[in-house]
């Protein structure tokens, strides 16, 4: 019933002899929310990373849409890049565009909108995210959850089969939170394929229809939120989720 | 005679480099056409370094800057004899010999001593004035230095890298020496008392006594080595039949006298020249050196920054095809005086195409500060957060876009006061460009000097000239800063 929008074959990845991902099976559904948890320094980033080809894997296969992404070629891999959007956790917007340029700069430069198009979608993704009265401000002047919110606005902008999130609350002061968290809650019953990486485990419970959790480069346990939460089967899953949610 | 700068040994050491450059060679020619390619060109291309009165130097006439001097009226003469026309080209003394070897000019005439060193590398003519040697001493010393016996023991100046310095060390050991890079200051320290006597050749001697009442001279009273002392014209190896022809021009010179002539039409334009040394009166040179300073520093600036993204751009690239050359180009640049390198774009480049002196200066300093600028917007690229290009490439930006609309216009911000300062060294480091005779500032500088026999007072014009420059680029740029520092 399900279809793997991306599927993850034995990924592993290396720096400098270090292994930090030790062979990553598994499948992204589309239209559904995978989260990815897990102590820090598992690889969550990396994999993340691996899989849209900001930093390629050592080894092993991303097929996305019929194609492995880690063999593809310069020119189909930028095309099936952007298929894939990221949201960072300090959100790396352009400061030296404002608002809406943010957002439009890949639809005019990728997509080869016309200004005004790409002005027209841009302010509707704006919208979504509540931003549509900061278009002509600078990234300088905005709180970190509004940066997020537009953060999201631009990676939406490239209308993208998948969207992933590492950690896209981390950096944010805790009144600022649950804003980013309503926007991701709302592309959720969109049915966009996301993939976030969090600590937010309550968010994580409440949002995701699969989780994977992390430990020293490997997927040590994989469920659905509400088994993997209640009834860990590995004992590292229970140990972390008895820490995290003891504080 | 006593032009032989340091400037000159570094001229000749380059020139083998030069000459493997312009693929040309100095072996003497079986079929010598050094004579027929003047005639066929109708032109006479003539070096001198117009600081050296009265062998050369400036003068206005009509209301015009113009090479004067007894050297120029030897290559009128030269010039009329072989029924071409005359052009003379100024540059550093050090770069006219030089330029003989990679036939940028057909001849140097600039005072040259034919000595046996020099005669390795280039070709002389007879020699067409022997002015010999004396000492400028202050008035008032006329009494106690009677005869140039009396200086054993005194303190003695002479142009650095001169025939006057190796004399004073041979003659003189026991006095005290030293030695500096321009006549005009020797004689400024002679008149402040920080030297009893300037050895300087006899002419040179007797236009500085002729222009101020404070001064004497004395004969030094070597004997020396015609060769040693002697001008002559000084020609590419192997060009017998150009050396006959001046020969019987420079005959013809001796015959009639015809120096005696020139050195009182020289006086003439040295009297005019000193009528109103006031800075004032000069102001068209200063103006003149303005310009061309600005020139050269605003087209260098623009090319040195294109340049410059372009290099850091090859040096940034993943092929090494690209990268290597950047940084082989950027190490070597900054790894090597500028003044090496405007010599060997003006002669090494000149030699394969045909660069007018300030469009070889403009050419050597943007590539200068190219590799400078490459370096401070890598600087600049570095320090930004490795995030700004992962997010461009998240949204599938290329390589040339990312660079162009998320890293370079943040880099630049970055490192506008860096740039800044890059400007501001371009405006002052360029006056290296003088040496190849460029008529920059520093050029006009030393022409003033020369024609005025004033020391001071036109470093004075030239400070406050750079400075307004400096200070007007400073304030202009941190306008700019504070524009784009707007959000
Ligand atoms: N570019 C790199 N070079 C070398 N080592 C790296 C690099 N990136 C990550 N690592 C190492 O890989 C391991 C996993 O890092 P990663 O950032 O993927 O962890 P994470 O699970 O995202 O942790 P966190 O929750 O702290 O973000 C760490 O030990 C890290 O030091
Ligand atoms: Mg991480």
């Amino acid at each position: 019933m399900t279809k793997a929008a991306i599927e993850l074959k034995d990924i592993t990845k290396e720096f400098n002899g270090n292994q930090v991902l030790k062979g990553i099976n598994g499948e992204i559904d589309e239209g559904q929310v995978l989260a990815i948890i897990g102590p820090s320094g598992s690889g969550k980033s990396t994999l993340l990373r691996a899989v849209n080809q900001l930093a390629a894997p050592s080894s092993g296969s991303v097929v996305f849409e019929g194609q492995d992404l880690t063999k593809a070629g310069k020119q189909s891999l930028n095309h099936l890049g952007e298929k894939i959007g990221m949201v960072f956790q300090s959100f790396n917007l352009f400061p030296n565009h404002t608002v809406l340029d943010n957002v439009t700069l890949g639809p005019r430069r990728v997509k080869k909108l016309s200004d005004e198009q790409a002005n027209q979608e841009a302010m509707h993704y704006l919208k979504q995210v509540g931003m549509e009265e900061k278009a002509n401000a600078y990234p300088d002047s905005l709180s970190g959850g509004q940066k997020q919110r537009v953060a999201i606005a631009r990676a939406l902008a490239m209308q993208p089969k998948v969207l992933f999130f590492d950690e896209p609350t981390s950096a944010l002061d805790p009144e600022n939170v649950g804003e980013v968290l309503k926007v991701i809650q709302q592309l959720a019953s969109e049915k966009m394929t996301m993939v976030i990486v969090t600590h937010e485990m309550h968010f994580a419970k409440q949002v995701a229809d699969k989780i994977w959790f992390m430990a020293d480069g490997q997927i040590v346990e994989e469920n659905d939120a509400e088994s993997l939460f209640s009834h860990p089967k590995k004992e590292k899953t229970k140990h972390f989720i008895k820490q995290v949610l003891m504080d | 005679m006593g032009k032989t700068k340091i400037g000159s040994m570094l001229a000749i050491l380059l020139v083998p480099f030069m000459m493997l450059f312009a693929g040309m060679g100095t072996t003497a020619s079986a079929d010598d056409n050094s004579l027929q390619k003047i005639k066929d060109a109708g032109v006479l291309k003539v070096a001198t370094s117009p600081d050296y009165p009265p062998f050369e130097f400036r003068a206005t006439i009509n209301g015009k800057s113009e090479d004067v001097g007894m050297d120029i009226e030897v290559a009128k003469q030269i010039a009329k004899d072989l029924g071409v026309k005359l052009k003379i080209m100024n540059m550093d003394f050090g770069s006219t010999l030089v330029a003989v070897q990679t036939g940028k000019v057909d001849m140097a005439i600039t005072g040259v001593n034919p000595t046996e060193e020099r005669r390795q590398s280039v070709d002389f003519s007879d020699i067409y004035y022997n002015g010999g040697q004396s000492f400028l001493i202050q008035k008032k010393d006329a009494k106690k230095y009677k005869s140039a016996k009396a200086l054993h023991g005194a303190k003695i100046g002479t142009q650095t890298g001169s025939l006057q310095q190796t004399l004073s060390k041979k003659y003189f050991s026991d006095s005290t020496l030293s030695s500096m890079e321009k006549t005009p200051n020797l004689v400024f320290a002679l008149k402040s008392g920080k030297l009893d006597a300037v050895g300087v050749e006899t002419p040179v001697a007797a236009t500085y006594v002729e222009n101020n009442k404070d001064l004497a001279m004395v004969n030094a009273g070597y004997t020396l080595d015609k060769n040693e002392t002697g001008a002559a014209v000084a020609f590419a190896k192997g060009s017998d039949s150009l050396a006959a022809a001046v020969n019987k021009s420079i005959a013809k010179i001796q015959k009639h006298h015809l120096t005696d002539d020139y050195l009182k039409t020289a006086a003439k334009y040295m009297k005019d020249n000193t009528k109103d040394t006031s800075m004032m009166h000069y102001w068209k040179y200063f103006y003149n050196g303005f310009l061309n300073t600005t020139l050269i520093a605003v087209v260098a600036v623009i090319f040195g920054i294109l340049l410059g993204i372009l290099l850091v751009l090859m040096k940034l690239s993943a092929w090494k095809v690209l990268s290597w050359p950047a940084t082989a180009y950027i190490e070597i640049v900054r790894g090597t005086p500028m003044m090496v390198q405007v010599l060997l774009v003006y002669f090494g480049l000149g030699a394969i195409i045909n660069l007018p002196a300030l469009l070889a200066g403009i050419i050597a300093v943007a590539l200068n500060s190219a590799a400078y600028v490459a370096e401070i917007i890598r600087g600049g690229i570095n320090s930004l957060d490795k995030g700004q290009k992962e997010a461009a490439q998240s949204i599938g930006l290329n390589k040339v876009d990312t660079m162009r609309f998320v890293i370079l216009p943040q880099a630049f911000k970055n490192i506008w006061p860096s740039l800044g300062n890059e400007f501001i060294s371009v405006v002052k480091e360029s006056s290296i460009v003088s040496i190849i005779g460029v008529s920059d500032l520093i050029y006009q500088l030393n022409v003033v000097r020369a024609d005025t026999y004033r020391a001071v007072a036109p470093i004075v014009v030239v400070m406050v000239i750079y400075f307004l420059m400096t200070f007007t680029l400073t304030r202009l740029l941190n306008h700019f800063e504070r524009k784009m520092n707007h959000d």
